[in-house]
This record gives C-alpha cells, sequence and structure tokens, in this order.
C-alpha cells in the first residue's frame, strides 16, 4: 500500500534500540528494559511470548513505577532475528516520548468508542502513525476500528495487530505503565511515519455463502445452514481430513474464511474454534456479508509475504512485522523461508516484530480493517 | 487486484450486502454510522460524504461524513468542495471526479432530497459496481428521508414533553391549588397545594364533589351546585372554608370557569384556591385594633368631658362670685381686684377652651350642626362681643359687607362665630393703634370670604408659613408678650378646613394683617327682609334690656353649694326670686309642690341627676295635665352631645357653665316674654 495524504506535521526520525532476550521470567524483562532506560530511553515497546512464565503481579509493579510511556503486548510468538521465538522479550528503547491511550471495555457492547476517542484525538493534530494494539480475544475489535477511524480519519498510518495466547482464554496481554491490561485496546501515537506492506495470499475455493446469523466475531450459520455444518462438508471434502472434538484449529488453520472485495481483495477471518455449530473467528464478520472458504499454499503465502515486502522503501531503520500466528502454525518449518524472502526484499533493515491474533494496517487509502492470516510490514522511511 | 471473479453473483452479493445494512436505526446519523463503515470496506472507499436538501430553503446542506474527522476539515478540502460545486452546476457530467492525488469522487443521487459523495484512493469505482450502487443509495434516499422525519417527531414529542414536564412542575409547585371538576362538579385532578394549605390528601379529595370538601351547610352547598352546573366561560369567584384533619379553618379564594377541551371533547371546570387564611387574620387583626382603638377614643372623650366639667364648674363660681362681688361693691379697690379676677378668670376660661377644642378636633370629635341662621346678625353679634376689648384698647371696630351677601345661610353659625372671634380677638390683641374691619362678601354661589383686617405690628414672611401649625406662634416672644396658647390659629385651620374652606393671611411688620377664610355656607331663599346690618346693637335693643319687666320665680337644682350661692345672688340681683334643689329628687319634689317660671338643671347632681329629674318633671307634668314649666340646662356639661342629651330629655335649652350673665338674661328675657310669671311684678333692670 502506498500512503498518499501524509503530512509531515510533528514528524521526526525515532531511533528504536532493540534488546533482546529467550529467558522467560519478569526479572528477564525488566533487566532487558532497564538496559534500554539507560541508554536514555524515552518511550519503550515490550514485546513478550505468550509462553513466557511471566508473574504479572512483579511485572505490573515494574510498570507502574517505569518513569517513560510504556506500550506492547504479549503474543502467541515474537520474530527476532530471523526467527519465530516461541520465548523471550524483545525491548525496543525509542529515543521520543510517545503518547498512549488505554481504552477499556473491548468486549462491551454496550461500550461507545466513540464519546471515548473524540476528547482524546478531537480537534488536536492527528498523530503521523498510530500503534494499534488490541486484546484479540476482545469482541469488538472491529467497532473500535470503526470508530477510531471515525474520528481520526484517513492521516494517520495505522500499524497493529491482536495480543493474546493460542490457548484463546482471555488474560492480561497488553503493558501499559497502569499495569498488564485484558479486554483493552491501546493507542500510541508515533512521531514518526511507518510506510506499510500488507499481502496474505490466501485464495478462494468455496462460496459465495451469506452469513446469515451471528453476532460480531462468531458465525452462527451460513446460508441459513449451521455453519459448522457448512464449513465441515467443504473443508473435509478438500483435505481428506476429518473433524474430530480436538483437531478442530489444526485443520481449520488452513481453511480460513474470507470475504471479498468488489475490487477482488479479500478480507481473511480466521476461525478458531467452534461452539457447537458455531464458529468463532479472530474479528467480525458481519452479519449478511458474503464469505468463501479460502485455502493456502505454502508457496502462494512466502510469495505474497515477499510481495508485501517488497513495497518498503530501501533503508536502514528496522521493518516491524505484524505477521498473523497461522501463518507459522499453517507454513511449520516453512515460515522461515517467508522470513527469509521478507529479509531479502528489505535489505539490511533488522526485522522484529510479533506474530499476532489478527493484524491492523491502513496506509490511509481505505477503511480500517481487521485483518487475519496477513503479513503487515511496517518500516521507517530512513 | 482481481475484479470480482464472479461479477454478476458478485455485483448481487454486494448489492444484498449493502441493502441489509440501510435502516438500522432511526436517527440519522446513527443510522448512516452503521451504514457507511462495512459499505466503504466493501468498496475499498476511505470517505463518504452526504449533502441534504433543506427543506425550509431548499439549499443544500453538508449533514454527514464518515469519518467524521473528515467533517471538521471539509472546509480545507479543497479538490473536494471543487467537485461539489462542479457537481451542483452539472450533476450529469460530474458523477465521477477526479480529485488529483486524493482518489476519486463519485456522486450517488439521493432523489431530490441530495446526494452523496463515495471517496476511493486507488481506481475510481467500475462503471458496474457504481451503477449496481443506484438501487442500494435509493433506499438510503428513503432511509434518510424516514429517519428526518422521525428526528423531527422525535423533536417536537421532546418539545410536547419538555413543555408538559414545565406545566407539571408548575402544577405540582405552585402554590394555589389548581383543580379540575368533571361535568358533575367532582375533582378530577387537584395538585399538591391542596395538601399543603389543607391538610388532606389529594387522592382522597379526587372524585368528591367541591361542595362535600368545602365547609357548607346543605343550602348553601346545593346552591353552589347549581352555580357550578350553569358557570360558563365567565368567571365564577366565591369566598370558602376548609377544615384541615386538626380542627383548624383555612379561608379560601376561589376561582372557576368552564373550559372546551382542545380536541372538542367534554368541558371541564378548572378552577384555582388561594389561601386567604393570613389575610383573614390579618383583617381580625385590624379590626380588634380597631376596636380597641375605639375604645382608647371613647375614654379619651370621656376624659374631655369630665375635664371640661371639672374645670368649668369651679370656674362658674369663680368667674359668677365675681360678677356678683362686683356688681354689690362700690368701694374702688376692692371693684378693681374684682375686675382683674375676672379677667384673670376669662382669660383663663379662653385657654381652657382653646384645649379642649383643640383636642377634641385632634380626636376627631368636633361635630358640626348646620342650621339655618341669619348671616348679619351673627357678624353684628360677633362683634359686639369684641367691642367692648377693642374700645378699651381705644381701637375702632367696623363692619363692611357687600351688598349680595346672602341673608339666611345654612351652616353652623357657632364655628363660623368662633373662628371670626378667635381672628378678631388676635387683632385686638396685637394692634396698639388703629383700626379693626371685619369684611364679609361672597365669592360664588356657596362661598363666602370673611377678612380681619388690623393696623397692628404684623407677621414677617418667614414666620407666616407655621403660622396656623399648632403651638407655633410667629415669635415665642409673642407668648410672654401677648399671652395666649398658639392653638387659636390651629383650631381655626381646622374648623375652616373641615367646613370646606381655606384660611391664609396676608401681612407685612410694622404694615398690619389681614386674616381671611372662606367656608361653604348653603344660601336660604327668603323674601327679601335683609336689613340693615351694623355693628351696634340698635338703640331700641339696648332701650329693650332695660324695660321693666317681671320678677321670676326660679327653681335652681345645683348640688354645687357655691355656685348655689352664686345663683342666688345673681338671680337676685337680676330682680327674680330663687328656690334650689341640692338634687335631682328634690328638684322633682319642688316641681310637684309648686309652680316655677324656669327651672335651672344641673346634670350631675347626686341621688338623681338632671337629665332624670327633668324626664320624672315631664311626665309628672304630663300626668297631671299642667303647663310644662320651662328648664334649662346649667351644666358644666358643656359639649354637644351634652347639650343634645339635654333637649332630649325634654329641657328647652343649655346654659353651659362658666355662665354667662348675658346668656341668662337672655334666657330669662324670653322666659318673660312669652309666658305669665307666677309673681308679676314690675322692677328696673339694674343688671349692669
Amino acid at each position: 500500500m502506498t500512503p498518499k495524504r501524509k503530512s509531515d506535521r510533528r514528524m521526526t526520525n525515532i531511533d528504536f534500540r532493540l534488546h533482546f532476550t529467550a529467558e522467560t521470567g519478569a526479572a528477564a524483562l525488566i533487566r532487558i528494559a532497564n538496559e534500554a532506560l539507560a541508554e536514555g530511553a524515552r518511550s519503550l515497546l515490550l514485546l513478550a511470548a505468550d509462553a513466557n512464565d511471566c508473574e504479572t503481579e512483579e511485572i505490573d509493579t515494574w510498570l507502574r513505577a517505569c518513569p517513560v510511556p510504556v506500550f506492547g503486548g504479549v503474543f502467541p510468538q515474537l520474530i527476532h532475528d530471523c526467527q519465530n521465538r516461541e520465548h523471550g522479550f524483545i525491548v525496543a528503547g525509542l529515543s521520543e516520548t510517545v503518547e498512549v491511550h488505554n481504552i477499556p471495555g473491548l468486549s462491551d457492547p454496550s461500550s461507545d468508542y466513540f464519546e471515548t476517542l473524540e476528547p482524546l484525538f478531537g480537534g488536536k493534530p492527528e498523530p503521523v502513525t498510530l500503534v494499534v494494539l488490541v486484546d484479540g480475544m476482545g469482541s469488538g475489535i472491529s467497532a473500535l476500528l470503526d470508530s477510531v477511524f471515525d474520528v481520526l480519519g484517513s492521516e494517520p498510518v495505522y500499524f497493529g495487530g491482536g495480543a493474546g495466547s493460542l490457548s484463546f482464554v482471555q488474560k492480561p496481554c497488553l503493558f501499559s505503565n497502569e499495569g498488564m491490561l485484558t479486554d483493552y485496546a491501546q493507542l500510541t501515537a508515533l512521531p514518526l511515519r511507518l510506510v506499510l506492506g500488507v499481502e496474505h495470499g490466501w485464495e478462494k475455493f468455496a462460496g459465495p455463502f451469506v452469513a446469515t446469523s451471528g453476532t460480531r466475531n462468531i458465525v452462527a450459520s451460513l446460508d441459513f445452514k449451521p455453519a459448522f455444518d457448512v464449513y465441515q462438508e467443504f473443508v473435509e471434502a478438500d483435505s481428506g481430513k476429518h473433524f474430530t472434538n480436538t483437531n478442530f484449529f489444526d485443520i481449520a488453520k488452513g481453511y480460513p474464511f474470507g470475504m471479498e472485495r468488489p475490487d477482488g481483495s479479500i478480507v481473511v477471518r480466521d476461525p478458531i474454534t467452534r461452539d457447537g455449530t458455531s464458529m468463532v473467528c479472530v474479528g467480525e464478520v458481519p452479519i449478511n456479508s458474503v464469505v468463501y472458504l479460502l485455502k493456502g499454499k505454502p508457496e502462494n503465502l512466502i510469495h505474497a509475504a515477499a510481495r508485501g515486502a517488497s513495497r518498503l522503501p530501501k533503508g536502514y531503520g528496522p521493518a516491524i512485522m505484524s505477521d498473523c500466528i497461522s501463518r507459522v502454525l499453517y507454513l511449520g518449518d516453512d515460515f522461515a523461508k517467508e522470513i527469509e524472502a521478507i529479509q531479502g526484499e528489505v535489505g539490511p533493515r533488522p526485522i522484529f516484530g510479533m506474530l499476532t491474533l489478527g493484524e491492523i494496517a491502513n496506509g490511509g487509502d481505505r477503511c480500517l480493517e481487521f485483518y487475519n492470516k496477513t503479513l503487515v510490514l511496517a518500516a521507517t522511511e530512513y | 487486484m482481481v475484479p470480482f471473479s464472479n461479477q454478476s453473483l458478485s455485483l448481487i452479493a454486494l448489492q444484498y450486502e449493502l441493502a441489509l445494512l440501510i435502516g438500522q436505526d432511526l436517527r440519522l446519523v446513527p443510522m448512516l454510522k452503521r451504514f457507511f463503515p462495512p459499505t466503504l470496506k466493501l468498496l475499498g472507499c476511505r470517505a463518504a460524504h452526504i449533502w441534504l436538501r433543506d427543506e425550509e430553503t431548499g439549499n443544500l446542506a453538508h449533514r454527514f461524513s464518515y469519518p467524521s474527522h473528515d467533517t471538521r476539515r471539509l472546509s480545507e478540502d479543497g479538490p473536494l468542495t471543487e467537485a461539489v460545486a462542479l457537481h451542483s452546476v452539472g450533476p450529469e457530467e460530474a458523477q465521477v471526479v477526479h480529485l488529483g492525488d486524493e482518489g476519486w469522487a463519485h456522486f450517488l443521487p439521493l432523489g431530490e432530497r441530495g446526494f452523496c459523495v463515495l471517496v476511493r484512493s486507488e481506481d475510481p469505482l467500475a462503471p458496474e459496481i457504481k451503477a449496481a450502487l443506484s438501487p442500494i443509495f435509493d433506499r438510503l434516499r428513503t432511509a434518510c428521508a424516514a429517519c428526518i422525519e422521525h428526528e423531527q417527531t422525535e423533536a417536537l414529542r421532546a418539545q410536547a414533553t419538555l413543555g408538559e414536564q414545565k406545566l407539571r412542575t408548575v402544577f405540582e409547585t405552585v402554590g394555589e391549588v389548581i383543580f379540575q371538576l368533571d361535568d358533575g362538579g367532582r375533582v378530577e385532578s387537584l395538585n399538591p397545594a391542596w395538601t399543603r394549605i389543607t391538610g388532606r390528601p389529594v387522592a382522597g379529595s379526587l372524585g368528591r364533589r367541591l361542595t362535600d370538601l368545602l365547609n357548607t351547610d346543605d343550602d348553601n352547598a346545593a346552591e353552589l351546585q347549581r352555580q357550578l352546573m350553569t358557570v360558563t366561560n365567565e368567571n365564577l369567584a366565591f369566598n370558602a372554608q376548609v377544615n384541615t384533619p386538626d380542627g383548624e379553618i383555612r379561608h379560601l379564594s376561589v376561582q372557576l370557569k368552564r373550559a372546551r377541551h382542545p380536541g372538542g371533547g367534554a368541558s371541564r371546570l378548572i378552577g384555582t384556591m388561594v389561601d386567604t387564611t393570613e389575610q383573614h387574620r390579618l383583617v381580625d387583626r385590624l379590626v380588634h385594633a380597631r376596636a380597641r382603638a375605639e375604645e382608647a377614643n371613647n375614654a379619651k372623650s370621656a376624659f374631655l368631658a369630665n375635664m371640661s366639667h371639672e374645670i368649668r364648674t369651679p370656674m362658674n363660681g369663680v368667674i359668677g362670685l365675681a360678677q356678683v362681688a362686683l356688681a354689690e361693691t362700690r368701694e374702688p379697690e376692692t371693684r378693681n381686684q374684682l375686675a382683674m379676677i375676672l379677667d384673670s378668670a376669662e382669660h383663663l376660661l379662653t385657654v381652657i377652651n382653646d384645649i379642649l377644642d383643640f383636642s377634641r378636633i385632634e380626636a376627631g370629635q368636633i361635630a358640626f350642626h348646620e342650621t339655618e341662621f341669619d348671616l348679619p346678625a351673627l357678624l353684628a353679634d360677633t362683634l359686639a362681643q369684641m367691642r367692648l376689648p377693642v374700645e378699651q384698647k381705644g381701637l375702632s371696630l367696623s363692619l363692611k359687607t357687600d351688598q349680595g351677601l346672602p341673608h339666611r345661610v345654612r351652616g353652623d353659625a357657632i364655628r363660623i362665630k368662633q373662628v371670626l372671634l378667635n381672628l378678631l380677638g388676635n387683632a385686638c390683641k396685637f394692634t396698639s393703634t388703629g383700626s379693626i374691619t371685619l369684611r364679609a362678601r361672597q365669592v360664588d354661589n356657596e362661598l363666602l370670604r370673611f377678612e380681619v383686617e388690623d393696623t397692628g405690628i404684623g407677621i414677617p414672611a418667614e414666620k407666616q408659613l407655621c403660622i396656623f401649625d399648632a403651638f407655633a406662634q410667629a415669635d415665642n416672644s409673642i407668648v410672654r408678650g401677648y399671652g395666649g396658647t398658639g392653638l387659636g390659629l390651629t383650631i381655626s385651620r381646622r374648623l375652616v378646613e373641615l367646613m370646606n374652606g381655606e384660611i391664609g393671611l396676608e401681612s407685612a411688620p410694622g404694615a398690619g394683617s389681614r386674616f381671611w377664610f372662606t367656608a361653604r355656607l348653603e344660601c336660604v331663599k327668603t323674601p327679601d327682609t335683609r336689613v340693615q346690618t351694623t355693628a351696634h346693637p340698635t338703640p331700641a335693643r339696648r332701650q329693650a334690656r332695660s324695660d321693666r319687666h317681671a320678677r321670676l320665680n326660679i327653681l335652681v337644682a345645683e348640688d354645687n353649694l357655691i355656685n348655689r350661692r352664686l345663683m342666688e345672688a345673681l338671680l337676685r340681683q337680676m330682680g327674680h326670686n330663687a328656690s334650689f334643689a341640692e338634687n335631682g329628687q328634690v328638684a322633682v319634689a319642688s316641681r310637684s309642690e309648686r309652680e316655677f317660671d324656669l327651672v335651672l338643671m344641673d346634670m350631675q347632681m347626686p341621688v338623681m341627676d338632671g337629665l332624670t329629674a327633668t324626664r320624672a318633671i315631664r311626665k309628672y307634668e304630663a300626668l297631671s295635665g299642667i303647663r310644662p314649666v320651662p328648664v334649662f340646662a346649667l351644666t358644666a356639661n358643656a359639649m354637644a352631645v351634652d347639650r343634645e342629651a339635654c333637649l332630649a330629655a325634654g329641657m328647652d335649652g343649655h346654659l353651659p357653665k362658666p355662665l354667662k350673665r348675658s346668656a341668662l338674661e337672655a334666657v330669662l328675657r324670653d322666659i318673660e316674654r312669652r309666658s305669665t310669671p307666677t309673681t308679676l311684678q314690675d322692677r328696673t333692670d339694674n343688671d349692669q
């Protein structure tokens, strides 16, 4: 995606100083965070792998005492040094002070996000880049993103993703100066322009179907039939595998839903579990929307990743990945090829990031979407 | 990107999905906010704007943007503004307008109501997609119209609710009772003021007849019910009472009228009740206070009357006996001393009379008795009364009247004379040489003007302003030099004002004074029997006083020993026989035992008072069929009410104490003229 309507207001170059540890304890996180602070960091981006053995209370105490703004989250896996990491912490010390807003009630149907956001941003200069991190298990992500876009419009570059655990149990997953947060969205304004590359590589193989009933991220029926029955029929036929009570995600990670746009683009929705005959997705599937069943080929996904990376400018600043964990789960060992392909495109830029439960990206050319099974790359212009 | 893989199916799917997004809210902005985010995502657009025509002005106005952020930036968005202007001029030609780097603006009509603009950053929407949107935006137009109408209805409803709430607030908090009756006079609604005023619950009063809630007896209730049934749109107002549960009575002022239902339904009686209990209490307090004030006033009157009596009684003795002694004494030194006693006593009497008069006026107890009288004669008598003191100072005294001065008039002769004597007395007092002139003329029909002019010391202008005020002689030194209470002019002014006249003066120091007053006196038409008035009694009248006349037998009822001695000496000097009774009972007995030519009756006496005795004498005479004897009060009860009481008891006249010799002589002459004396004996008048 090519940003078209970017102003240079309040824009500056930010120095990202990366610190990584493969250790899993809270002490390790605190240690490398303090190293970043000692280097003069004025803000901290904290990324943690879900498999870390973290004592939330200890981290909460440290977060609340942290002298600089903190943002970031716990993700299924991290990306550092051309590898996906199931354990460890990444701390990026930023040379500028950032502005962080924590928005509660992500799953509360009565939340009026516009009313919450308007006083925070209305009438002020828009952020150059807005990092949007959400609790990936929250059910109101799309509504939140609609309100964020309503208030801020297409001026900022949006980048982010869903934090949380592959256990699909909601738990504290966002770092903030208030401590670890659950069911929150976190909006961080960066005075830095990022350039985006977004691709997924999934293709339609069945459909269209109409999502005839459901709520938010739950699809209850397709074409007035139980959603799982329809899904099971086509997927089992294509994969030659049979769904049991325990293997839903193992099969489903290769067969997401897709919502087609008139321009041929497809927004992917990742079914992560089922509830009876209803299917629970990462991200909202609007009722009455037309959906397809998608499937991918490893080479197509890797090729798409390289295509996305090719949209980034050449430079030396970091490239930040927000890549869907289901791509890792689907590609398995081939995921290393995806990272290599990306690295090959971005050149000397250091790559780091997170493997997410849903991805967020918008370069200003359309409305803010919550993607699934998609690779989002963001890089500085330098 | 590859456009729709299955074009027809995808277009139908697009229409289906968008169509179902429309109209999910009845309010315009929320409805559009539910429609546009998924629509923009489906269409790959980044913004939507709506312009709608104002129903009143017909002008297009921007009504909505998604993201609403772009509303704030609309005025800065030059390309979009230009595109809108272009579309307004030629909507057919400008359906898709290139915005340069900003992308493309797609104009989608909303019927006659306005249009929608979809902004897309990348390529413009394919024509078939835009065409597929046409029926969707037709639906959107209908939805917008429905939302606008709904919001207008809601606004009106909110306004009505607000109005109703305001009315309800007034209804519940106003201090007056507001009520509504049905056609049967039963209470349909009642506000909480009813409970605040009467202590009765509203609920327990609803459904009852108004007449049952008020304290009315059966007759009044029936009459009130009848009035309620017949009341029109004119106000029916009445006062009522209500008993509170505590037994207290609350007074209410009730007003009601008939009001037609706005929808044409049955009419209702609507009314208010105002709590007037405090006003009633105030009136009660005022009535009570007035009664107490009247009591106090009566006590003051009694005190004044008593004072008058108590002073006049001994003064009668002092003056009378001094006069008797003067008449019987030839020794010059003694006569001189007696004359000084008389002079002092007369002066003291004047002072007392002034104070009593002033007190009566201030107490509002002065009474005016209008009678028909001879005005020239009054003026002549007044002048005659002043002649002696004026001549004693070597001054001349004259009366000048206009030819047109009415002869007989109706008014209070006594008060006119009192004012004239006061002004003449002042003139005499403050004039040492020269003259005093009394003038009288008719100003108009009933207005007469009297003037007293002197050649005395005159009054400085600055003193003239307060000369009629109480206790304010022109100079306090005058009191010392000339004597007097300073009340004479005040009394005169009050009397003149009470007779609807005015009083004033013209004066200058050393140039004398002219005091004047006016009085409204009704002129009585009589045959022209006017005689030329004169300041001097005619020789004929003076001669009459010295005619020979009869010796009368006179009964004097008097409890005071000194006064009995005075009367004995006085009547003896006048050549009459006096018998005495020390109280009324003795007087009645004496009257029954023998005939008298005259009875002089004191009013306040022990055993039997003068009024009772007179009534007994008249009763005796009536029963006996004998000629009534003339009875004159001779009393220190000198007030007008006393005189009236005497006449009412059957007396023929009233002589106030201190007795003036001339007044007694006048009565005796009258008795002599109209009766056959019991003992006829010629004698020579030697009273002077």
